[in-house]
């Protein structure tokens, strides 16, 4: 690494190519604001459990729908990792864990929230899933625009 | 574009593993923090998941 055509070549490379993961950048960001929302509705719904305002089956199934994002997520972090540029490959696998994201929270899937009888705790774990869904589709949009 | 693609996997070929280095690289440089990024939203999703399991472990009962 201390050759110096390669670093110049390393440079170069980078120079090229600094205007060209701007899309890989915004889908990261989005990730981890997919993570973090995720991680917000579980602890939200795991502490409402305990204090007995969502029962046991309706925290199960929450926590089911957070599992299958949060591996969705990991799939989308390694695809993301794989790659210096999104070409139709890398898009079409993104395009795929949105999807799969989209159907887990789906509105049909979150039927079970009407269970949380506190209005408070329900629009909370409401909103973490709309959270969830928003930075979703600002995936989509990203991968949608530049394909 | 593409000739910076040629490059990157010619020196990927060279040097396995440089795709990475180069994230690393331009994280430095301030233009880029996506290996941070990916670091951050990889632990989040595995202690999300973690915390998923631990519930489960405590409610048998619960499918």
């Amino acid at each position: 690494m201390r050759n110096p055509k390669v670093l110049f070549a390393l440079s170069a490379v980078l120079l090229m190519q600094a205007c060209g993961d701007s899309d890989i950048q915004k889908i990261a960001k989005s990730m981890l604001v997919v993570a973090h929302a995720v991680g917000d509705t579980q602890t939200l719904a795991i502490q409402a459990n305990r204090q007995n305002l969502i029962d046991d089956q309706t925290t199960g199934k929450i926590l089911s729908i957070c599992a299958k994002i949060n591996i969705a997520g990991k799939q989308a972090d390694a695809v993301l990792r794989s790659v210096t540029r999104l070409d139709p490959s890398s898009r079409s696998s993104l395009l795929s864990v949105a999807a799969a994201i989209g159907q887990a929270i789906d509105p049909s899937q979150l039927e079970m929230l009407t269970n949380i009888k506190n209005p408070v705790t329900r629009q909370s774990v409401e909103g973490s899933f709309t959270l969830v869904r928003s930075a979703v589709s600002a995936i989509e949009i990203v991968l949608a625009t530049k394909g | 574009m593409d000739k910076a693609i040629q490059i990157v996997n010619l020196l990927n070929a060279a040097v396995p593993g440089i795709a990475s280095m180069i994230q690393m690289i331009k994280n430095q440089d301030g233009t880029v923090s996506l290996t941070v990024t990916f670091d951050q939203a990889d632990r989040q999703f595995d202690a999300n998941l973690q915390q998923v399991t631990d519930w489960f472990k405590t409610h048998p009962d619960v499918k």
